[in-house]
């Protein structure tokens, strides 16, 4: 399935896109005015930060990569790795999901929920990476909700990649099998009519 | 199968589904800091019609609660941060005002720290990612810390009892307010009290200095020879996106709601985020609606029945608080075209300096400005209104450590 190149294609951007989010909603790409152009910037003292991290999974960033006076994305390595680990991930999910809909469409099985049921461990991944910066831009300020937010923050990204995998899982196992069954028993019985 | 499976493939469906909800999802989050909730350039302008009007008046205490330092150790909370997890600024580079327009906007607010040789701007979007900059005012070892949950900046010397203090974020709070640690001794100090929150550091509190809130448009036009904070700070942080909420829009955690964490007493009197000058005076607290300063312009007052005024300068919309003691005379204070003047006609700078007998309600103001030059020349700074100890924080920060606190509003 991987050899197909729309499914390669629907794949890799939704990865992109999942990643470039993600990078947003930690601060490491940041749009507001910071800069006062183009250029790269990096710390002296690298070496000592590179792997402090300064919140539950947030790395220091070792370096400022300025695309515009207004964009501008900071390098952490650290950070970078997770995102790419969560992209990857998002990527398997989102060929999984791709192909069981293809078989679906070949088999002439009606779209159903199962479908979708393999797309929203990505989805909840990418919503679980930035539901504390949106809640914090909603301006939404009920305490108890910030509160549940910031305690649960640490468990957001262990959560995802554990979402991701399961998602794979039940993907690749339970509805592209079911739905290749199903497939082979309606060429059976066409082959037989 | 194969082929049939790449006929039946409707990759644009797909992929546009897949685009529009996670472009969708995503603009929610950049349009939300935008659109809707922006604050107008009408919500900053600075009144400056008080003409000594009086609105406001003491409301009294209601409750007589004094806490003990077991009380505050008990209460003090640690979330999602660690001891030095935020980077606070030891070696803090300054540049020039020129050099910082580039990232700050007008409504950005500032902090103005007047020394007596410098003038120093600390702008909030870079201390809200590191809340402490140790460093030297006036010679002396100092730090300035601004909590941002409390909306409290404080500026306070490092030297207690002989020692030399540089504090660190301990990553705790106490009643949402910054908790500080020194590190030569890692006993632990709270920005509101200005004092250890530990046993055997009970007694010691440290000497605080003014640190006026104001925003960049006023504070620049002020001091365009200030120094300001550059962002260059060591670290690497998103300055501009504030992670509690933002001052130039309603309706975030600055403006509304209640803390996120847990307080050690609640006060209804006022809403939570209102804002009070808050002042101690001998063991006696007072909170004073800044909004009530700011429409009266000179706010006469006692706390623990000793005679102050605050006064809102209306050139960096900030407010100072000040004895009312003159020479063991009890004075009072009004606003008259513009000018801060006593009982008997004097007046006296926004900063608490003497300038002279200027005004009487006889003379032209051309004739006023005449006079005032010729005083401020040969008289100023003979008297000096002793300056209280005072800060901007919001109420519930303030009710929470002071239930005792009487209230101007």
């Amino acid at each position: 399935m991987i050899k197909d190149r729309r499914v390669l294609a629907f794949s890799i951007i939704g990865a992109i896109i999942f990643c470039l989010f993600y990078l947003w909603s930690i601060g490491n790409i940041h749009l507001n005015e910071f800069n006062s152009g183009v250029g790269f910037t990096f710390l002296p003292n690298w070496k000592e930060v590179v792997f402090k991290a300064y919140a539950p999974f947030l790395w220091e960033p070792i370096g400022i990569i300025a695309i515009s006076k207004s964009i501008s994305i900071f390098f952490s390595p650290v950070n970078l790795a997770i995102a790419l680990l969560l992209s990857v991930l998002v990527f398997v999910n989102l060929i999984v999901v791709s192909y069981s809909y293809i078989v679906g469409r070949v088999c002439d099985i009606k779209p159903s929920g199962y479908s979708i049921l393999g797309f929203v461990p990505a989805l909840l991944a990418g919503f679980s990476g930035g539901i504390s910066t949106f809640y914090i831009y909603s301006g939404v300020t009920n305490e108890y909700l910030t509160l549940l937010i910031i305690h649960t923050q640490p468990l957001f990204i262990p959560a995802s990649i554990i979402l991701l995998i399961f998602g794979f899982w039940w993907s690749s196992h339970f509805i592209t099998n079911k739905k290749m069954d199903i497939c082979e028993a309606h060429y059976s019985l066409k082959r037989k009519k | 199968m194969k082929k049939k499976v790449k006929n039946h493939f409707h990759a644009g469906q797909l992929v546009v589904s897949l685009l529009v909800l996670i472009s969708a999802f995503f603009m929610i989050i950049v349009l939300s800091k935008h659109i809707g909730t922006s604050i107008s350039d009408s919500d900053f302008a600075v009144h400056c019609s008080h003409e000594g009007r009086i609105v406001g008046a003491n409301v009294g205490q209601i409750d007589k609660t004094i806490y003990t330092v077991e009380d505050y150790e008990d209460e003090m909370i640690r979330v999602n941060v660690s001891k030095d997890d935020i980077p606070v600024i030891d070696n803090p580079k300054y540049i020039s005002v020129t050099e910082s327009e580039f990232f700050l906007d007008p409504h950005d607010p500032v902090f103005i720290v007047e020394a007596s040789h410098e003038i120093l701007l600390l702008p909030q979007k870079i201390m809200v990612w590191h809340q402490v900059v140790n460093g030297m005012v006036d010679g002396q070892q100092a730090s300035i810390v601004y909590s941002p949950l409390t909306g409290s900046v404080v500026g306070l010397f490092g030297t207690v009892g002989g020692r030399t203090l540089t504090f660190g974020s301990s990553g705790k709070l106490l009643n949402s307010n910054i908790v500080l640690y020194d590190r030569k001794t890692e006993s632990e100090w709270s920005q509101i009290l200005a004092k250890s929150v530990e046993e055997n550091e009970e007694s010691k509190t440290i000497k605080t200095f003014p640190v006026d809130w104001s925003t960049w448009e006023l504070a620049k036009a002020r001091y365009p020879d200030a120094r300001v904070l550059s962002s260059d700070t060591g670290v690497i942080r998103p300055y501009g996106d504030d992670p509690y909420g933002s001052y130039l829009h309603k309706n975030t955690y600055y403006q509304t709601g209640g803390p996120f964490f847990s307080r050690m007493n609640t006060d209804g009197r006022l809403d939570d985020k209102e804002i009070v000058l808050g002042l101690k005076k001998d063991g006696s607290y007072l909170g004073i609606l800044k909004s009530k300063i700011k429409e009266e312009g000179a706010v006469n007052t006692t706390v623990g029945g000793y005679p102050v005024v605050a006064v809102h300068d209306c050139s960096t919309d900030s407010v100072r608080v000040y004895s009312r003691m003159v020479n063991g005379e009890e004075y009072r204070f009004y606003w008259r075209a513009h000018r801060l003047i006593d009982q008997n006609g004097e007046e006296w700078s926004i900063r608490g300096a003497y300038i002279g007998r200027v005004y009487t309600d006889s003379m032209s103001h051309e004739e006023q400005d005449r006079m005032m030059k010729l005083y401020t020349e040969k008289t100023a700074n003979d008297a000096v209104l002793e300056w209280i100890p005072s800060f901007d924080v919001m109420w519930f920060a303030w009710s929470a450590f002071y239930p005792s606190t009487e209230l101007y509003r």
